[in-house]
């Protein structure tokens, strides 16, 4: 009997130690390493400052998909965003914008999700059982023509939404830098990044952003962090 | 062949699958179906082999160990069950002919609820029958497999906090995380060690359960 309630006091203690170290809101995907074609080139923020060469003068988009129905003019406009009145991705690549400069579109379906947050979950499913290409209404600008392209995305069904395939089915990103972030609840950014690499092999895909959707409004510092380790 | 041997087997089958099943990122979706049919079947097989213990159901005197047992074991089987019905009906592989009767969005949060509740009363009760199963053993055996036991348990522990195994519990976070970064096998033995702490507990519980017993008879 001594022998058991010793080891379960260790026991308790180990647990309360381990409580210590829990707690995490967004993943920050570490250095900004790219090696698109394997080539190992790998192009990282300079970490004692320096910029990267050539950030300047570049031509920046920030585009994404967020399943809140609000446009990004109204986003970028209203004083104090939140994501009250906007989605968590939504929210994110405003904030991105403001800090990168360029400019911003918002990728926005023909047809609308439902209302609710089920609803949009059994939709999105059926739409990736089916390896849909869900069409998106015309951007007010051309991304082509855009030299770094930060592309935002939530994560649906542990994958990109089906309607960033028919963004990156529409576009050829070869010779540009894409810089993708997500939001999710829980997958990080499950291997999408790569995803991506395959989608535009010939394009420099950066390591992203994972933000929790939920935290999207207090991790203003790890987008800052994470942007000034890729020179911005 | 000897009916024991058989038993000791499939437990075997069903701790292995256990791992892999929890190794969604190691098998892909298409082989995590048809390891969940495959642990449906060996549930079902391990309950026939049961079969003396379902009978006695409600008879006899119940101890507080033998309430416990029935406890994880009602617990478990509606748990187990529960979560193979909404993987079922999420199929887009093995069984996707009978898929769809629920509506994704629950039958993706119950999956993911349940399932982890399922991993953790699975492992109570490993944990809860280990004393039976090494009754025969020596006392410094059994004691030496307490500690081993203990160790790897504390190290699971460490796991579940890191991996965030009780928010996926209580719908706290609502899909999975899947590291493709991490290796296979170290998924894979964090599972064991995860595991691990859930037969600590159990075992704990049951020597604990029956000293008292003793004592008070
Ligand atoms: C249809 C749908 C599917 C989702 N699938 C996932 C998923 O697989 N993994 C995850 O972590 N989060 C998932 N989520 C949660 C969203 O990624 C998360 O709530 C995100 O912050 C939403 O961003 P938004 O507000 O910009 O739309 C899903 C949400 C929806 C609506």
């Amino acid at each position: 009997m001594k022998k058991i309630t010793a080891l379960i006091i260790a026991f308790v203690m180990i647990i309360s130690l381990a409580g210590c170290g829990a707690g995490n809101g967004s993943e920050p995907a570490g250095e900004a390493t790219s090696d698109a074609d394997g080539s190992g080139v790998t192009q990282a923020g300079g970490s004692d400052g320096t910029q990267p060469a050539g950030t300047e003068g570049k031509k920046i988009l920030t585009v994404y998909f967020s399943s809140a129905n609000t446009a990004a003019v109204d986003a970028v406009s209203s004083a104090t965003p939140s994501v009250k009145n906007m989605g968590s991705t939504e929210y994110i690549a405003v904030y991105i914008n403001s800090k990168v400069g360029g400019d911003i579109a918002k990728i926005t379906p023909v047809k609308d999700y439902p209302e609710s947050y089920n609803g949009t979950l059994d939709a999105a499913k059926a739409e990736r059982d089916g390896d849909e290409r869900p069409e998106f209404r015309n951007l007010d600008v051309s991304p082509e023509d855009y030299d770094v392209i930060f592309v935002g995305y939530p994560m649906w069904w542990y994958t990109l939404p089906m309607i960033m395939y028919t963004f990156f089915d529409t576009y050829d990103f070869s010779g540009k830098t894409i810089i993708p972030f997500n939001t999710h609840e829980g997958s990080g950014d499950g291997g999408t990044y790569n995803e991506i690499r395959e989608f535009e092999p010939d394009a420099t895909v950066y390591d992203g952003l994972a933000v929790r959707g939920g935290s999207a409004e207090k991790s203003d510092e790890d987008i800052d962090k994470w942007l000034a380790g890729l020179g911005y | 062949m000897n009916s024991f041997i058989i038993k000791r087997c499939v437990d075997a089958a069903m701790t292995l699958v256990l791992f892999l099943l929890m190794a969604y990122q190691v098998t892909g979706g298409a082989l995590h179906e048809w390891l969940g049919i495959a642990m449906t079947a060996l549930v079902i097989f391990h309950n026939i082999l049961n079969r003396s213990r379902l009978r006695a159901f409600g008879k006899g005197r119940y101890t507080p160990y033998r309430i416990a047992l029935t406890v994880n074991d009602i617990l478990l089987l509606l748990c187990f069950f529960a979560t193979a019905l909404c993987g079922i009906s999420m199929s887009s592989h093995a069984v996707a002919f009978i898929s769809g009767f629920l509506p994704s969005s629950v039958a993706r949060a119950a999956h993911l609820a349940l399932s982890h509740w399922s991993f953790a009363l699975m492992g109570i009760h490993i944990g809860l029958h280990l004393p039976q199963m090494t009754a025969k053993a020596g006392k410094k055996v059994k004691t030496a497999l307490l500690a081993v036991l203990f160790i790897f348990a504390a190290a699971g522990m460490f796991l579940l906090i890191k991996n965030g195994f009780f928010g996926y519990m209580f719908l706290q976070t609502r899909f999975a995380f899947f590291d493709y970064e991490k290796n296979s096998a170290v998924v894979i033995i964090e599972n064991m060690l995860m595991l691990a702490f859930f037969v600590f507990a159990g075992t704990a519980a049951a020597l604990i359960m029956k000293k008292s017993n003793k004592k008070s008879t």
